[in-house]
């Protein structure tokens, strides 16, 4: 058997979807573009092809969608940035070794269970915007770092331990935001 | 060789050749197929008595010939164990779904495990009669089977395809389950989609400003609302809600205790048989009341002898508290999908009981907004499924319906200690793919057992087991060392695959998939083979058929595409295709099956790298294509 035959498919999300490619992506132009590319690729528009291209024409409307989910969202998306430049992260075994940062987890996730405990609505709105606002935060950090502008640093002068720590706080925030806001919901 | 048309990739070669397709809503109460004629709009296909539903009951008679649709109905009564009636509510359900959920209480008693090897695996639900367990698939196999006949004598020839519409929280096993069902029946398959989706397609809505649906269908014993989102061209379904016991026939049993109240006996002093006569009565004259202001109804039988006269006032009465149900449900789709009802751009109306005016009063107050009701309630979704089928086959390129789906429920897999790690999540845009690495647990395993399920929940037991995967064949190495990479594709129809790969050696794992509750395919084909409809000589004649259009439709494609991109190709390469495409064509005019499928095969494979090159110029071109007009004309902000 030989090997299965693929599309050689773009795997530079930026380029597949026509953004620069740098952490500020503009998710309107993300959205129209990928709107055109599935007008043209998706499966349905190949009812009448060979069985080939209609297998192709279903991988490739399965990359755009996978383009959009990761350029649509902070995390994926540096990563995505990180692993253009051969930084591949490792998000399972990444510890954190910033005190501070460790200690300000901690007494974020008390306040969380504190205030769904009580079933504290005021708290929890105040938290709400107090996370969401360090997911801001964390984002412009990863957004100024040279790779977040886009450039190609030098690989040797890069601090990927910085920028895993960058990813890593964005990560965390990501995730406690939406604890935050399902804590809320279930008041 | 003919003379070849130019057609772009993917499109018909000869777009002014109709191609027979149609739209098929397969109901719990009734069935409907509809189709877009050449130039026209969408109807509905009548049958020979001129009606358009078709009841989804199918009577297994003692001739061994079944019956479908009214004339099954009217065996029900007489022969209630060997019709079968409401079977779309157990598709794709076990007997231990039906025997821990009470809201399966609908479902015979008779119920039986129905997998034809009594492998606990593949517990589908079947119920006994004298053609044996039949199961849901195979019932609804029957009632697609009659519609697609209706289509083919009114259409004059063979389908080329149909469009099938589901309800919008079908899982995989349940969307499965309609395809296995349409594969007995040998109706191709071009697309399932969500029949409130195909609600709003006809009603054109897909050409709309992006904007938020509600679509409220209620039908003769089920309710369901469904949210839609709308954003560029885009349906998504947000919410799905609604309440399996409670439809229209509600509305006409409360008519008839009311008369029963007013006549002052019980159904047990009438009998079962003027019973049925006055519930018959009672659904007639709730339909005269959404036209009259008033109706006569009497009851006599058994020494009870009552007439007297019942008003829409009344009548809406009886059923504010029916309807206010309904609304319930309505405001929790509503609260799930974060919105409010003024939010609502859009209201569809879908399902007979829509009809009666109370019912539309009190969504138009619920909404603050007249619901849409033009397109008649009972054939909304078959039309869309219509216009979808129409779109898909290439009869019309002038409409850029693009119908984008989500996943309805979340994919995961089984992880230590009975939880659920999710694979994909629910509303991701579907067609998609994920890969997911995994490591072997001891030294020199070969083989992986890979648990996958559907649903929102942590726990195992809280989600539904879809299927169970075993990867076999990873060459041995010491434990942790292997990386199999398994890749998990859901379709254009929601509707998932899994293929794996050990990443360090390249050798792929054979996958043998056992659903948890559906058909493995061997199934299917022996139900084909038993299956008492086909005569054997007929299964033979229509696989012929089957595999001609196969091939007359591959041969198209090829062509075009050799005509529009033959310079990809070298001399050698034409050559080869060249003489599959004359093998081809001769074996198609001969009558053996095999020959034309390995005909067929061959071109395939001949064309395989032809389709790449191919597709990666007009990816090329497409990227390119952009740049370039982003630079000339730069997006606004707005």
């Amino acid at each position: 058997m030989s090997a299965p035959i693929a599309v050689n498919i773009e795997s530079n999300y930026f380029t597949l979807m026509g953004l620069p490619q740098r952490f500020e992506v503009d998710l309107k132009v993300l959205k129209k573009n990928s709107r055109e590319l599935q007008r043209k690729y998706h499966p349905d528009r190949f009812c009448n092809a060979t069985p080939q291209e209609q297998r192709l024409a279903a991988q490739f409307s399965a990359q755009i969608n996978t383009a959009v989910s990761v350029l649509g969202n902070p995390v994926q998306r540096a990563m995505h940035l990180l692993a253009l430049q051969g930084l591949v992260l490792d998000a399972q075994n990444y510890t954190e070794k910033d005190s501070a940062f460790l200690f300000e987890q901690m007494e974020l996730r008390e306040s969380l269970e504190e205030s769904r405990d009580e079933r504290d609505a005021k708290t929890l709105k105040a938290l709400l915007s107090d996370v969401a606002n360090s997911f801001r935060v964390a984002q412009q950090d990863f957004s100024a770092t040279e790779i977040g502008q886009g450039q190609t640093p030098d690989l040797p002068l890069l601090d990927s331990q910085a920028l895993a720590a960058l990813v890593s706080k964005m990560r965390f925030f990501e995730k406690l935001n939406e604890e935050v806001s399902v804590a809320l919901k279930a008041l | 060789m003919a003379l070849l048309k130019i057609s772009e990739p993917g499109k018909s070669p000869m777009p002014h050749q109709f191609k027979r397709a149609v739209g098929i809503d397969l109901g719990t109460t009734n069935s409907l197929v509809a189709t877009v004629p050449p130039g026209k709009s969408p109807h509905v296909i009548v049958d020979a008595q001129g009606d358009a539903l078709l009841p989804s009951v199918v009577h297994y008679a003692e001739d061994q010939i079944n019956l479908v649709g009214q004339p099954a109905l009217d065996m029900s009564i007489a022969d209630p164990h060997n019709t079968l009636a409401s079977f779309k509510r157990w598709m794709g359900r076990s007997i231990d779904d039906i025997q821990s959920d009470d809201s399966y209480d609908y479902v015979r008693p008779d119920a039986v495990d129905g997998s034809p090897d009594a492998s606990k695996a593949s517990a589908l639900v079947a119920v006994h009669t004298r053609a044996g367990a039949v199961t849901a698939v195979e019932a609804s196999a029957e009632v697609l089977k009659n519609l697609a006949a209706r289509a083919e004598s009114a259409l004059g020839g063979q389908l080329q395809g149909a469009v099938i519409t589901v309800p919008a929280y079908f899982d995989d096993a349940q969307r499965q389950a309609t395809k296995d069902a349409a594969m007995l029946a040998g109706v191709n398959v071009l697309r399932l989609i969500n029949e409130p989706t195909a609600a709003a397609v006809a009603y054109g809505l897909d050409k709309a400003d992006d904007r938020y649906i509600a679509v409220y269908d209620l039908g003769g014993g089920t309710f369901d609302v469904s949210i839609l989102q709308l954003s560029e061209g885009v349906f998504e379904v947000l919410a799905t809600g609604g309440n399996a016991a409670l439809g229209g026939d509600d509305f006409d049993r409360a008519i008839a205790d009311w008369v029963l109240a007013q006549a002052a006996v019980s159904a047990a002093d009438l009998g079962p048989s003027a019973y049925r006569q006055l519930l018959q009565e009672s659904r007639a004259a709730k339909q005269a009341l959404s036209e009259h202001r008033a109706v006569g109804l009497a009851v006599a039988g058994n020494g009870v002898d009552w007439a007297g006269e019942l008003s829409r006032q009344q009548f809406e009465e009886l059923i504010d508290g029916l309807v206010e149900q309904t609304l319930a449900g309505c405001k929790v789709s509503l609260a799930d999908a974060d919105l409010v009802p003024s939010d609502i751009g859009d209201v569809v109306m879908v399902g007979g009981s829509t009809r009666v005016p109370r019912v539309r009063e009190r969504v138009a107050l619920l909404f603050g907004q007249e619901p849409k009701i033009d397109v008649d309630p009972d054939q909304v979704v078959a039309l869309g499924a219509a216009i979808q089928a129409d779109m898909l086959v290439g009869n019309n390129q002038e409409r850029e319906l693009l119908l984008l789906d989500v996943l309805p429920l979340s994919l995961g897999i089984e992880t230590m200690g009975g939880l659920v790690e999710k694979i994909i999540h629910r509303n991701t845009s579907i067609p998609c793919t994920r890969g997911q690495e995994f490591t072997t647990y001891k030294d020199g395993q070969t083989a992986l057992a890979l648990h996958v399920l559907q649903g929102e929940r942590e726990r195992v037991a809280d989600c539904r087991s879809l299927a169970r995967f075993e990867l076999r064949g990873i060459p041995a190495m010491v434990a942790g060392a292997a990386h199999i990479q398994v890749t998990f594709d859901v379709d254009a129809n929601g509707m998932l695959e899994v293929s794996a790969c050990e990443t360090n050696t390249g050798v792929a794992a054979s996958i043998k998939v056992q659903p948890s509750y559906g058909l493995a395919e061997s199934q299917i084909t022996a139900m084909l083979q038993a299956s008492h409809q086909f005569a054997r000589d007929d299964l033979e004649v229509r696989a012929l058929i089957e595999q001609r259009i196969e091939a007359e439709s591959l041969l198209d494609a090829v062509q075009a595409a050799l005509q529009a991109d033959r310079h990809l190709l070298d001399a050698s390469e034409v050559q080869r295709i060249d003489s599959a495409i004359t093998e081809l064509a001769a074996a198609a005019k001969q009558d053996e099956v095999v020959s034309i499928k390995d005909a067929i095969a061959r071109l395939g494979h001949q064309t395989e790298a032809f389709a790449a090159r191919r597709m990666n110029q007009s990816i090329k071109q497409a990227l390119q294509g952009r740049h370039i007009d982003a630079i000339a004309d730069p997006v606004q902000d707005d």
